[in-house]
C-alpha cells in the first residue's frame, strides 16, 4: 500500500469517511481546552496585560495561514507532476481555510497592535507579507470560480500558487532576516530569550494543537464536497451529451 | 470571568470576530458538504433509472 493509492477517489472517500469523526472530536476538544484554559487560568504579561490573551488566537492562525498554503504548494505540485485530480482538489479545498486563518491572523493582530503599538497597521516586512498572501488566497480563489475548465483551471491556480509561495515563505521569515518594523521575533523559537514565556507556552501549545486539526477537518470534509461536486459535474456533462 | 481590565474591548473584540470568522468557515462548509451529498445522491438515482429504463428498451 502506498501513498498514492489514496488519489484514487473512492479510497480517499473510504479513508476520510474513517478519519473523519476522529480528528473532528479531538479539534474541538483542542480548541475548546485550550481557549478555555488560556482565556481563563493564565495570568496577564507584566508588559501587554491581558491583551496576551489574544496570542492564543492570532499565533495559531498566522502559523496555519502560512502552512495551509505550504500544504497547496505540495498538492499543486503533485497536481503538476502526477495529475492526481485528488491533490488539486485538496488544494482548492484547503483555500478558504487558510484565508479564514489570514484573516483571523490580521484582524487579531491589528486589535492587539492598537494598545500595544498605538497603531492598528504598520507597512512593516512581516505584515506587509501577511497581506500580499491574503491576496493571493482571494486571486487563487477566484481563478477557481473564473476558469471554467476544470482541468485548466487546476493548472493555473497550481502555478499561481507556486509564485504565492514566496510571500508565504516571506511573512514566516520576514522577521529574522529584515531587521526593522514592528513586529516582534517569533512566539516559538528556540532561542529562550525570544521564546514566549512558559506560563503561556502550554495553552498555546494546545491552541496550535486546535488549529492544526481544525485544518486536517476542514480540509477533509471540503475536498470530499470537491469529490462530490466533480462527480455530479461529470454525471451532468453525461446527461448533457446523451440529448445532445 | 477573569478581570481584563483595561484591554478587555481588545480582548473581546478579537476572540469575538476570531470566532465569528471560523463559525461561517464551518458552518458554510457544513452545509455545502451536505446540499452536494444530496445533489448527487439525486443524480445518481436519476441516472440509475435512466440506464434501467434504456435497457427495458433495448
Amino acid at each position: 500500500m502506498t501513498l498514492w493509492e489514496y488519489a484514487n477517489p473512492k479510497r480517499f472517500m473510504d479513508l476520510s469517511g474513517r478519519l473523519l469523526p476522529v480528528v473532528t472530536v479531538l479539534s474541538a476538544l483542542c480548541f475548546l481546552v485550550g481557549l478555555m484554559w488560556g482565556f481563563f487560568f493564565t495570568p496577564d504579561d507584566y508588559k501587554q496585560g491581558s491583551t496576551v490573551k489574544i496570542i492564543y488566537l492570532h499565533v495559531p492562525a498566522a502559523l496555519m495561514a502560512i502552512n495551509t498554503w505550504l500544504m497547496m504548494l505540495v498538492a499543486s505540485i503533485i497536481w503538476l507532476v502526477r495529475r492526481h485530480h485528488v491533490s488539486a482538489l485538496a488544494a482548492k479545498a484547503a483555500a478558504p481555510v487558510g484565508l479564514t486563518f489570514t484573516v483571523v491572523a490580521l484582524v487579531t493582530g491589528a486589535i492587539w497592535g492598537q494598545p500595544m503599538w498605538g497603531t492598528w497597521w504598520v507597512w512593516d516586512p512581516r505584515l506587509t507579507s501577511f497581506l500580499i498572501l491574503c491576496l493571493f488566497y482571494l486571486g487563487y480563489l477566484a481563478m477557481w470560480k473564473a476558469v471554467e475548465v476544470p482541468d485548466a483551471a487546476a493548472d493555473l491556480t497550481s502555478i499561481l500558487c507556486i509564485v504565492g509561495s514566496v510571500f508565504a515563505l516571506l511573512s514566516r521569515y520576514a522577521v529574522n532576516f529584515w531587521n526593522r518594523g514592528l513586529h516582534q521575533g517569533a512566539s516559538l523559537s528556540l532561542d529562550k530569550q525570544e521564546h514566549v514565556a512558559d506560563v503561556f507556552y502550554l495553552p498555546l501549545l494546545v491552541c496550535i494543537a486546535g488549529f492544526i486539526l481544525l485544518f486536517f477537518t476542514l480540509v477533509l470534509l471540503r475536498t470530499r464536497t470537491e469529490i462530490r461536486a466533480r462527480r455530479l459535474g461529470v454525471l451532468r456533462a453525461r446527461e448533457r451529451g446523451r440529448h445532445a | 470571568m477573569p478581570d481584563l481590565g483595561k484591554y478587555s474591548d481588545a480582548v473581546f473584540t478579537a476572540y469575538g470576530t476570531s470566532i465569528i470568522c471560523l463559525a461561517l468557515l464551518i458552518g458554510l462548509s457544513l452545509w455545502q458538504a451536505r446540499h452536494m451529498k444530496k445533489m448527487l445522491a439525486f443524480a445518481e438515482a436519476e441516472a440509475l433509472v435512466k440506464a434501467e429504463e434504456q435497457v427495458k428498451n433495448a
